[in-house]
């Protein structure tokens, strides 16, 4: 294939899976937790490593780009270009009403170039939605002047999130050992809106429409050791890695956008801006370690555990209310597409189940969001070096207890990643 | 089994997206509602509601010489008021050049007066000797310069008819003669007139502009001429033109009192204190009330008389806004006027505070001189002194940055 066709069939690709989530994404919802903290962090993981229980800090792979871990990139053995969407449904219940709100959003997209394979030099960069604000709900009541009674409700909504952009490198310095690292940057905007709106026509209602951009630098590192054989023969099959992202500083700026009238969304009389607030928030460190097995030629079982700090973390200089540490443990076999020459195309499939389990750095109430969630997974190819990469979750988070809500959560994600040689050094005598 | 499930893969991988989109619109689910929204999992920024009343920490009476270009306008003297007719018809489409003015006379629309019932309007008529714009002429402009010294007229003398009855006077011919022929260079003769009142009135009287809605009442000008060597007489009638009126008075110097003089003009301006009130509270309710001390004995019209309130927009009183919130009385037999202020309250907080302007309506502003006198902010009785009840409401702060 030549690169004209390569790069015309990628960007076809790319843009149809764009236009889907943008154009899905109207009308849509999330879960009501994500009114809190910076919404629902949906992570850097790739979706095979979805399929897998969140699992893959330990997995080097020539046919994914995991983000999460730069050490991972080693393995690349052909330019990849990669993009995701996620559709996502929460059924929710708050114990007196429930609700199915679902959406679909591109999660990532990103392009691995290996420039030395031989040395597990790999350049990538990508974009991830790091986070997700998609809520939706009302409080009512009534308000008590001296000589009147005003009924009320306040509609809340939130939409947007933030994204991260990374770019980096990674380095096998053995055959056994290799690291990576990326200059991260965080970005987006995340829009707030409340509207008063009185039953009684001798009262305007109000619109507060809250705009916050976050941007800010950060950077991932990551080791991977692919092979344990240098130090006991029986540990050949067994690898283990580590990722971990830095404590960032994400500076924000909000404006509020103040608009009144008897119909403050659709027939404003009035409206303001406030100046901009700046202000800034702590994202704090991650870090996963992980390991995997390679049983037999063609399954691999894989381990991960991942910590958030969020009590580290900071909003505006103060400690952050509602929110708390966030663990994951997840686990994962996949079934890994056979080597064999001239293999039939569902022999090329590769499959993955897996399951997870942890906290949420929700912490409202002093509660903690507990999550479960088992996952399957698989790569279907598309070509000798593209693949579709399919991960199906379902799990359940959250707790009746204290007023909250629980969420039944259902995802599904689909990946295109195409591979193809470009910038790969060539056998002198080829 | 191999090619079976390749087949079974591509079916499978054919109808992808069919299921997904069917799985899509099977789950799009209804917006939710104040009734069956799922509840926070933590408090919510909420909002507090409170009225207050507040009354003017500051006001004043201002004059600011406005011209009129009214849809009437007023002649006469009395009560204290003065006002000057200003008239130019325009030349007939065909000047007139050969033909002598027989006479010319003015016929006005009375629509307006104050004073005695009986009251009398007398006037001398003085030819403009400059350039006048409606637009731009008032009180100050006239002063001096404007009119020759000299009457082109004996005083004219009238009862104050009644309201949509006429009056007719003569016109001096050979200034009516002017204004039917063609032309010099500078159009020296043409600038019109002045209806100049004279101190044997005692009354004022207004008539239709030729502004006026009903063209039926234009100020009308006949001019019968005869050609030379026959004895044939023609009548021009003129409609056309544009005239004004250019008006003083002394307002009451009553430190209790604010007062709202149409036609010269005297203005209001209340300022109130809100910073009480921070950027970003709602104001659901305010009512601006002021109140009216009784009529002057002069003015005989106000009772249904309603003021606009306008928002100030800079350091003067002069720059506001167009729009305005029109305080009227509350019943007929109650001094209180009131009107939703609401915009102007909601602009104080989120811009500077200019406070507030009060001018008689519009039209009446250009057209009488109608009086409104309020209390003040010294008013002897506290409850009447300008004020405004309000009823805002305040969101919590929000914890997200």
């Amino acid at each position: 294939m030549t690169t004209n066709r390569f790069l015309l069939r990628s960007l076809s690709i790319i843009s149809i899976v764009i236009l889907v989530s943008t154009s899905m994404y109207a009308g849509d919802g999330g879960s009501i937790y994500s009114l809190l903290g910076i919404g629902d962090l949906t992570g850097t993981l790739s979706v095979r490593s979805l399929g897998m229980g969140s699992t893959g800090v330990a997995i080097s792979s020539s046919s994914a780009l995991n983000m999460m871990a730069p050490a991972t990139w080693a393995g690349l053995s052909r330019t990849r270009l990669e993009a995701a969407a996620t559709y996502q449904g929460f059924s929710s219940n708050d114990g007196l009403t429930s609700r199915f709100i679902a959406d679909l959003n591109l999660l990532n997209a990103q392009v691995g170039f290996p420039i030395a394979p031989s040395k597990g030099i790999s350049l990538v960069a990508g974009f991830s939605r790091y986070s997700d604000v998609s809520y939706d709900t009302y409080s009512s009541g009534t308000g008590y002047t001296g000589p009147d009674t005003i009924p009320y409700s306040i509609h809340y909504q939130g939409t947007g999130g933030i994204g991260l952009g990374q770019l980096g490198l990674s380095y096998a310095p053995l055959a056994w050992c290799s690291v990576g690292a990326s200059f991260d940057y965080y970005f987006g905007s995340v829009e707030n809106i409340r509207t008063l709106t009185s039953s009684s026509s001798s009262y305007l209602g109000s619109r507060f429409d809250r705009i916050t951009s976050y941007h800010g630098p950060g950077g991932t590192f990551g080791v991977l050791f692919n092979s344990l054989g240098w130090i006991a023969g029986g540990l050949k099959p067994l690898a283990i890695g580590a990722s971990f992202s830095t404590r960032n500083n994400v500076t924000s700026s909000a404006q509020s956008i103040l608009t009144f009238g008897s119909d403050p969304v659709t027939t404003p009389t009035e409206a303001d801006t406030t100046a901009d607030l700046s202000g800034a928030i702590v994202i704090p460190i991650t870090y996963t370690v992980g390991a995997s097995y390679a049983a037999g030629s063609r399954y691999l079982v894989a381990a991960d555990f991942t910590a958030q700090l969020w009590k580290e973390s900071s909003f505006n200089g103060a400690p952050p209310s509602d929110l708390g540490n966030a663990t994951r443990f997840g686990f994962g076999i996949e079934r890994e597409p056979s080597r064999e020459t001239n293999p039939t195309w569902a022999e090329r499939v590769a499959l993955r189940i897996g399951g997870s389990f942890g906290t949420l750095y929700y912490h409202p109430k002093n509660t903690a969001i507990n999550q479960w969630l088992v996952t399957a997974g698989a790569s279907l190819p598309l070509s000798s070096s593209s693949r579709m990469h399919l991960a199906l979750e379902y799990g359940e988070r959250g707790t009746l207890t204290n007023g909250l809500t629980k969420d039944h959560v259902f995802r599904l994600t689909a990946a295109i990643s195409v591979g193809e040689e470009w910038f790969v050094q060539l056998p002198e005598d080829w | 089994m191999t090619l079976r499930m390749r087949s079974a893969f591509r079916k499978f991988s054919r109808s992808l997206p069919a299921l997904l989109l069917a799985g899509l619109l099977g789950s799009c689910s209804e917006d939710p509602t104040a009734q069956n929204a799922i509840v926070a999992p933590t408090s919510l920024p909420g909002v507090t509601f409170r009225d207050t009343t507040i009354f003017a920490t500051q006001d004043s009476t201002f004059l600011t010489r406005l011209p009129m270009n009214g849809t009437q306008d007023l002649v006469g003297i009395g009560g204290g008021y003065t006002a000057m007719a200003i008239v130019r018809f325009y030349s007939p489409a065909g000047y007139i050049d050969t033909a002598d003015v027989i006479s010319a006379t003015l016929q006005l629309f009375v629509t307006y007066h104050q004073g005695p019932a009986t009251g009398t309007v007398s006037f001398d008529v003085h030819k403009i000797v400059r350039q006048w714009d409606p637009a731009t002429i008032d009180w100050d402009s006239v002063q001096s310069g404007f009119y020759e010294s000299t009457s082109a007229l004996q005083p004219f003398t009238t009862t104050v008819p009644a309201d949509s009855q006429t009056v007719t006077l003569p016109l001096d011919t050979a200034l009516a003669r002017k204004w039917i022929q063609t032309p010099d260079s500078a159009d020296l003769d043409r600038f019109g007139m002045v209806l100049l009142p004279t101190s044997s009135s005692n009354a004022i009287m207004g008539f239709h502009s030729f502004t006026s809605d009903s063209t039926a009442y234009l100020p009308t000008l006949t001019v019968l001429t005869r050609g030379r060597n026959t004895t044939y007489v023609d009548t021009t009638v003129l409609v056309s033109g544009t005239s004004t009126f250019a008006g003083d008075c002394q307002a009451p110097t009553d430190q209790s009192s604010l007062t709202l003089q149409a036609g010269v003009a005297y203005r209001g301006w209340l300022g109130f204190d809100v910073s009480f009130m921070h950027q970003g509270t709602i104001i659901n309710a305010a009512q601006l009330m002021v109140d009216r001390m009784p009529n002057p004995a002069f003015n005989t019209t106000l009772i249904d008389t309603t003021i606009d309130a306008h928002l100030v927009t800079g350091t003067t009183s002069t720059t506001y806004e167009a729009t305005a919130a029109v305080l009227s009385n509350v019943s007929a037999t109650s001094t209180t006027l009131t009107g939703d202020a609401r915009h102007i309250v909601q602009s104080w907080l989120h811009g500077t505070n200019y406070g507030v302007l009060l001018r008689t309506t519009y039209l009446s502003e250009f057209s009488s001189f109608d009086r409104v006198q309020l209390q003040g902010r010294r008013s002897a009785t506290p409850a009447l002194r300008p004020r405004l009840h309000i009823v805002y409401s305040i969101m919590s702060v929000e914890k997200k940055p």
